[in-house]
């Protein structure tokens, strides 16, 4: 057999486990932990011996539980269509102090079998349960032609109307607290006290004479009264509040629907009620609502909410009542809202590490096929003599006609690695040996073609840690040697991305430059790294050539021509005319007025020996006046979600939510302009 | 319907939401209304030795809300105040408790100066600075000498 629980009959639901399944009951008794409460008026709490409990749920059926004694339970259902009953009864061991039900449904068979639960005084954290087998055929009929429709609760936003003398507004439960309306499923005390103090059920409490029906709230031409009585010889004292509804197309005398809540003021903590809450929860497609009170207990801020039983009718009275308002309902009554940013971003993609690369390789200088010598003044001088002598010449290689043939180049470069090492000078597999004995001339000579050189930090803070530190307002270029004048991205220099994706808490970077120089070439590629990470990749050439030969000589000064032609002085490009206005020019507009400016033309190669050798950063940012008090006058931007009262000083407002003000529309829509129009908090 | 006012100077902006007053010069006042009023824009007149002309604020304490007061004389000690709801100040308990999202602020912790909104006002002139880059404390540099390198075939 496949069963269910029948969860719900309207509004009241029904007793259930959940470790037992319908599927699963044990044939015999046995107790069951994790019960589930149903609520009144099934679920009964059982006091003494010759306790009668009767439910009848309309025109189907009639539950009875009659306990002869305390220990002794006799259960009989009744269908009310036909007048089928079923009786059984149940001993226990002990006193029972609870019983409660359902049914469980087997839609396969067409049974419904009442499950009876019940506690006993000794087994508080567990229950019982028996299971009838009569007439379950009648009661599946009886049931399954005639549920009630299923709720769907949702809260009211708030009440309007023609508000007078008192004023009470409700608060708003959380949708997704409000679950089975038997109970308040949490709550947070914040929520509730959202509301001003004078406009709260509690200050009225403190300010209504006992016995004395008040109007303290509207729906339209309804209204809604609280009369306060104190419960006679009531310990703790109780204080009984009334709230009866009116809607005057019907009767202003006689209300549709009258809720009695008893309340004790005084006691222990436990209690004692502090505060009150008033809302209503409704069902729009049911055409239903629920008055549902809140307590506040003192004992840790313990909020105790519930609703008393509704008929049918009073369900679409109060539906009707409530839509009176010509506040209508808010789209979204109090549900927290989510935290949007826009879409459904993901994570950050992660960053790749880009490391400025390492040339550790000899570039064929150590293959003996070439060699780069370093020489002093005086070393080029000695060599100079040497390579044109007949000591030299005479001892050449026969391939090699003269001198030039071996001397591939002589180049000025305004950098040397240290720690170079030195040997015997050679040309032509000839050896230098120092002037009149045979010791080898050594010199220094190159091994590793491509160096390496830091070339320093800057530590950049972008100086107004707003959005004038970014294009197109602020912007940065560089000067290196070798290379000229680069633009940099300013966005990625003033805030740039963590490896992980992510921006970072704080703007600035540290900017970093290394050059890796080939030392035969003299071509070089200037680095920058933003923060450890490689960002920029600028060629260049550094160094100047001495011709060797006249073919040389002429080759250098055509290619330099070549080169540098059109290139002399600085251009100008863009820029606009400027805006006839005597006012203050927002950031945007002064920077698209400027020209852009060329600051220099090609430093490599022979060039870059006669410019400056010092990297250096070009930083331009506007500059803004100080505004004393403009956060009173327009304030700053903000863009951020939060409580009006999380706000102070000049603020305006894209949107507020505002229905929940227990005023006027006209008010409410006075209140909406100020607010997007400027407020002073 | 018995009511109570109470007549203030206010020296506040209109669009503040919580509004300050001249001290010690309230006037108070207790009365019946002779015939129905607005709540929003109750007008009626009263009699009164004080000079109300100076007096531009109202608070009705029956009506739980404030108001924006316009003085008419009407003859000697004959007063007819003008009253318009100050819809802010009457529900600011419970206006500071509604969710919103602020375009403009002043309340530092909830500025954000990295939202573009041209906010902020600049000159036309602009500051150019030029800064070297750092080694071993000291500006790097190529280097100022000039190094020779001869590339020999063989060797």
């Amino acid at each position: 057999m496949a069963y269910e629980w029948l969860d719900k009959w309207g509004s009241y639901s029904f007793c259930r486990t959940t470790t037992w399944t319908p599927s699963n009951i044990p044939a015999s008794d046995g107790s069951v932990s994790n019960i589930i409460w149903g609520n009144s008026p099934v679920s009964q709490v059982v006091t003494t011996d010759g306790q009668n409990i009767q439910w009848d749920v309309n025109d189907h059926f009639t539950i009875n539980f009659y306990l002869t004694t305390r220990r002794n339970l006799r259960y009989t259902f009744t269908d009310t269509a036909t007048g089928l009953s079923a009786t059984s009864t149940t001993s226990a061991p002990a006193d029972i102090v609870r019983v409660d039900m359902n049914w469980a449904i087997d839609y396969d068979t067409e049974n419904a079998y009442p499950i009876i639960f019940f506690q006993l005084s000794n087994e508080l954290t567990t229950f019982r349960r028996v299971r009838l087998d009569i007439v379950t055929d009648i009661f599946y009929q009886s049931i399954m032609g005639s549920i009630p429709p299923l709720y769907t609760w949702v809260a009211w936003g708030q009440l309007n109307g023609n508000n007078g003398q008192y004023r009470c507004s409700l608060t708003m439960i959380k949708n997704a607290e409000i679950g089975d309306p038997s109970t308040l499923q949490g709550g947070d005390i914040s929520d509730f006290n959202r509301l001003s103090a004078q406009s709260s059920i509690w200050n009225l409490y403190h300010n209504i004479p006992l016995g004395v029906e008040t109007k303290i709230a509207w729906s339209g031409p309804g209204w809604m009264s609280l009369t306060l009585t104190e419960v006679p010889q009531s310990n703790p004292r109780t204080i009984n509040f009334q709230f009866k509804f009116y809607a005057p197309q019907v009767s202003s005398v006689t209300p549709i629907f009258v809720e009695n809540r008893p309340v004790a003021v005084e006691g222990n903590a436990a209690l004692k009620v502090i505060d009150m809450f008033l809302s209503f929860i409704y069902d729009n497609e049911q055409q239903a609502a629920l008055f549902y009170p809140v307590d506040h207990n003192e004992y840790g801020d313990y909020l105790w909410g519930y609703v008393n039983s509704h008929t049918e009718d009073e369900m679409l009275y109060l539906y009707l009542w409530l839509n009176q308002s010509s506040a209508g309902t808010p789209d979204t009554p109090y549900d927290d809202g989510t935290q949007d940013n826009g879409g459904d971003p993901g994570n950050p993609i992660p960053q790749s590490h880009i490391d400025v690369p390492s040339y550790n390789t000899s570039g064929g200088l150590t293959d003996n096929v070439v060699t780069l010598y370093r020489l002093t003044t005086a070393q080029l001088q000695d060599i100079a003599g040497w390579l044109w002598s007949s000591d030299f010449i005479d001892n050449l290689n026969k391939f090699m006609g003269s001198a030039d043939e071996c001397l591939l180049s002589l180049t000025a470069l305004p950098v040397k690695p240290t720690n170079l090492s030195t040997k015997q000078f050679r040309a032509g597999n000839v050896g230098f040996v120092v002037s009149g004995t045979s010791d080898p001339y050594n010199v220094e000579y190159v091994e590793q073609r491509f160096f390496k050189l830091d070339m320093g930090d800057f530590v950049f803070t972008p100086f107004w840690d707003s959005y004038l530190d970014f294009a197109p307002y602020s912007s940065i270029e560089v000067y290196l040697p070798g290379v000229g004048v680069q633009k940099l991205d300013i966005d990625d220099i003033a805030c740039p991305a963590n490896i992980d994706g992510s921006l970072p808490a704080a703007s600035g970077s540290t900017i970093h430059l290394d050059y890796i120089i080939d030392m035969v070439t003299g071509v070089l590629v200037a680095f920058i790294s933003v923060n450890g990470e490689l960002r920029y990749q600028f060629p260049g050439k550094i160094g100047y050539t001495i011709p060797l030969t006249g073919e040389n000589y002429t080759r250098m000064i055509q290619g330099y021509v070549t080169a540098t032609a059109g290139l002399i002085g600085t251009v100008a490009s863009g820029g606009a005319a400027a805006p006839f206005t005597a006012s203050a020019a927002s950031a945007g507009i002064i920077n698209a007025m400027k020209p852009d400016i060329y600051r220099g033309g090609n430093f490599s190669g022979d060039a870059s020996m006669l410019s400056s050798r010092k990297p250096y950063l070009i930083y331009r940012r506007p500059n803004k006046p100080e505004l004393i008090g403009q956060e009173n006058f327009t304030g700053f931007p903000s863009y951020k979600s939060g409580e009006v009262g999380d706000f102070s000083g000049y603020t305006e407002f894209l949107d507020v939510h505002v229905e929940g003000l227990s005023c006027t529309e006209e008010e409410r829509d006075q209140i909406l302009a100020i607010l997007k129009g400027g407020v002073l908090l | 319907m018995s009511v109570s006012l109470t007549l203030k100077k206010c020296n506040s902006e209109k669009n503040r939401m919580v509004k300050s007053f001249v001290a010690d010069v309230d006037i108070q006042l207790t009365g019946t209304f002779k015939e129905g009023q607005s709540i929003l824009t109750p007008s009626f007149t009263i009699e009164s030795s004080s000079n109300l002309s100076e007096y531009n604020y109202c608070v009705i304490t029956e009506f739980g809300r404030s108001y924006f007061m316009k003085v008419e004389v009407v003859q000697t000690n004959i007063w007819r105040l003008n009253l318009e709801v100050d819809a802010l100040s009457s529900f600011s308990a419970e206006i500071v408790n509604c969710p919103g999202i602020a375009k403009r602020t002043a309340a530092p912790e909830m500025i954000n100066y990295y939202m573009n909104d041209g906010a902020l006002y600049t000159e036309q002139r602009e500051v150019i600075t030029y800064h070297h880059f750092i080694r071993n404390n000291a500006e790097a540099t190529l280097g100022d000498d000039d190094y020779m390198y001869l590339l020999v075939a063989g060797g």
